[in-house]
């Protein structure tokens, strides 16, 4: 490495964003050449005050206060849409002051007696709101079903894999367990055949393993019965499995089972918040479903268990990091 | 893994904001190279920041959230500014040509004068400037946040850095500061 050289790569050298290689010509350049020595330095002193000087400003109070505001603002329409506003207690006595002046002044003694006119508001307020609530959770089901369809692509993937991974095992002799690495490599389909086990009842396992079809990896589970061939297969909910792009933040349950043919195969599916489980065979539609309603019910039960769990363990080390990161902010402010 | 299936919304805000806003200077200080006004560079960190929690729940932990943030950044202040990117392009080919000469680097220097310089500096060499040497962003990073090539990242860097030495040297020579070496 020449002088020129040197120079035109010192600003990488100092990013840290040389080769191994160039990184070691450029240091034995700098040991042997006094003035190319200088200049690192001069570069890296430059640089020091470059940063030391720019990095004085921030951003103010005042606006990292507001920023908090508008933060909060936008998070709070989500935060208080949850709870059901209690219904309001009438009192008998303030009822007449809301009858607006300007209507026609009904003596309430010719409808009823004085007590029973806030109970008949406060009655038909209740069902009023009991009516609202059940459509709005009818509503919010529906739509969860609805974000919760499974993608095409996603059903004849596991068509695909049940048709090239699982029918030459038709008359494969040995009953499978689940191998060693799986259940170190995929904790998550660890149990499966153990869960799927009494719903498989009258069935060969005739293997377990991971296996992909195109881009998509499954856990697979192949049985047979009566020499058909039955597969149930695992895999995560990625984007490509929900038809509207998009992985809805549920557990699954709404989504109910859903059904697909794909390429002459009954596709049935069930989803928990992180993983797609399906049955794939070529019985009737209605055995397929039976056989769905058994292996991969119990299987997607057992998922959300393990899920749930996670969930709460991962709900401990975020607030242990967030507390650190916050300690972490203010030791930063405090130099 | 996503944060939204264990923490509900107020849970996910403080989340958010405990991981989050400590980068508000660092995007601040960029935002003020693009803006060049304080209270319009607070502005675009502020959507920025309302961009980033809306999309929060397509934020992978584990993944780069300071780069993810100044990729929402640029992403607000690109899509405000479509024309007046496309007018800068060109100021590089000509200053290229004049700085073809690279003397010695001065040291010595106050902040004062290295912050003049850099201001004196086209935006489009300041910006990859700042986020590279400065906030310490890698070149993909940086390239990432501000959706341009590597390339051009590096040859922006390569040319920035240069003119800001001119410019110091420039500057040392009429106040007679030392240089190292030549």
């Amino acid at each position: 490495m020449d002088c020129r050289n040197f120079k035109d790569v010192l600003d990488s050298y100092l990013s840290g964003e040389l080769a191994v290689e160039t990184n070691h010509d450029c240091l034995r350049h700098a040991e042997q050449c006094p003035p190319c020595r200088a200049e690192l330095s001069a570069r890296r002193h430059l640089r020091l005050t470059l940063r030391a000087a720019v990095t004085r400003t921030g951003m103010s109070d005042e606006a990292q206060a507001r920023l908090r505001e508008r933060l909060r603002a936008a998070a709070a329409p989500l935060a208080q849409a949850a709870p059901v506003r209690p219904p309001r207690v009438v009192q008998p006595r303030a009822w007449s002051s809301v009858w607006p002046n300007n209507w026609p002044s009904i003596r309430l003694e010719w409808l009823a007696p004085n007590f029973a006119m806030p109970a008949l508001v406060t009655a038909v307020f209740l069902l009023a709101l009991g009516g609202f609530g059940l459509y709005a959770y009818k509503h919010s089901a529906q739509q969860t079903a609805l974000l919760a369809q499974l993608s095409e692509t996603v059903m004849a993937e596991a068509a695909g894999d049940h048709q090239t991974c699982a029918l030459p095992f038709a008359n494969a002799q040995a009953a499978a367990t689940t191998p060693a690495w799986m259940k170190e490599k995929y904790p998550a389909y660890a149990d499966l055949a153990e869960t799927a086990a009494t719903g498989a009842q009258g069935m060969q396992l005739k293997a377990v393993h991971v296996c992909g079809f195109k881009a998509r990896k499954f856990g697979h589970l192949i049985y047979t019965q009566n020499s058909k061939v039955i597969s149930l297969l695992v895999t995560p909910r990625d984007e490509a499995c929900l038809r509207n792009g998009k992985v809805p933040a549920d557990d699954g349950v709404t989504a109910g089972l859903q059904h697909a043919l794909s390429a002459a195969y009954q596709v049935n599916a069930y989803q928990t918040a992180k993983y797609v489980v399906l049955v794939v065979s070529d019985l009737s539609e209605q055995e397929n479903e039976q056989l769905a309603l058994r292996l991969a019910g119990p299987v997607s039960a057992h998922l959300r268990q393990i899920e749930k769990s996670v969930a709460q363990v991962r709900q401990d080390e975020s607030k242990d990091f967030l507390a650190e990161l916050r300690q972490h902010a203010r030791a930063g402010k405090h130099k | 893994m996503s944060l939204e299936l264990s923490l509900n919304e107020g849970q996910k805000l403080a989340a958010f904001e405990g991981a989050a806003l400590v980068y508000a200077d660092q995007l601040f200080r960029v935002a003020l190279r693009l803006c060049r006004e304080q209270a319009k560079a607070e502005d675009l960190v502020q959507e920025a920041y309302l961009q980033a929690w809306r999309s929060f729940h397509r934020f992978e932990l584990g993944t780069n959230l300071r780069a993810w943030l100044y990729k929402i950044m640029f992403n607000v202040y690109y899509s405000g500014q479509r024309k007046e990117r496309l007018r800068l392009a060109p100021v590089e080919e000509t200053i290229a040509e004049t700085i073809a000469y690279d003397p010695p680097t001065p040291t010595h220097l106050t902040d004062e004068d290295v912050i003049a310089a850099l201001e004196r500096l086209p935006r489009d060499f300041q910006v990859p400037l700042v986020l590279a040497d400065i906030e310490e962003l890698s070149y993909r990073e940086v390239a990432e946040a501000m959706e341009i090539p590597i390339g051009t990242v590096m040859s922006r860097l390569h040319r920035g850095r240069k003119l800001l030495r001119a410019e110091l040297t420039q500057y040392a020579h009429a106040a007679g500061y030392k240089l190292a070496d030549a």
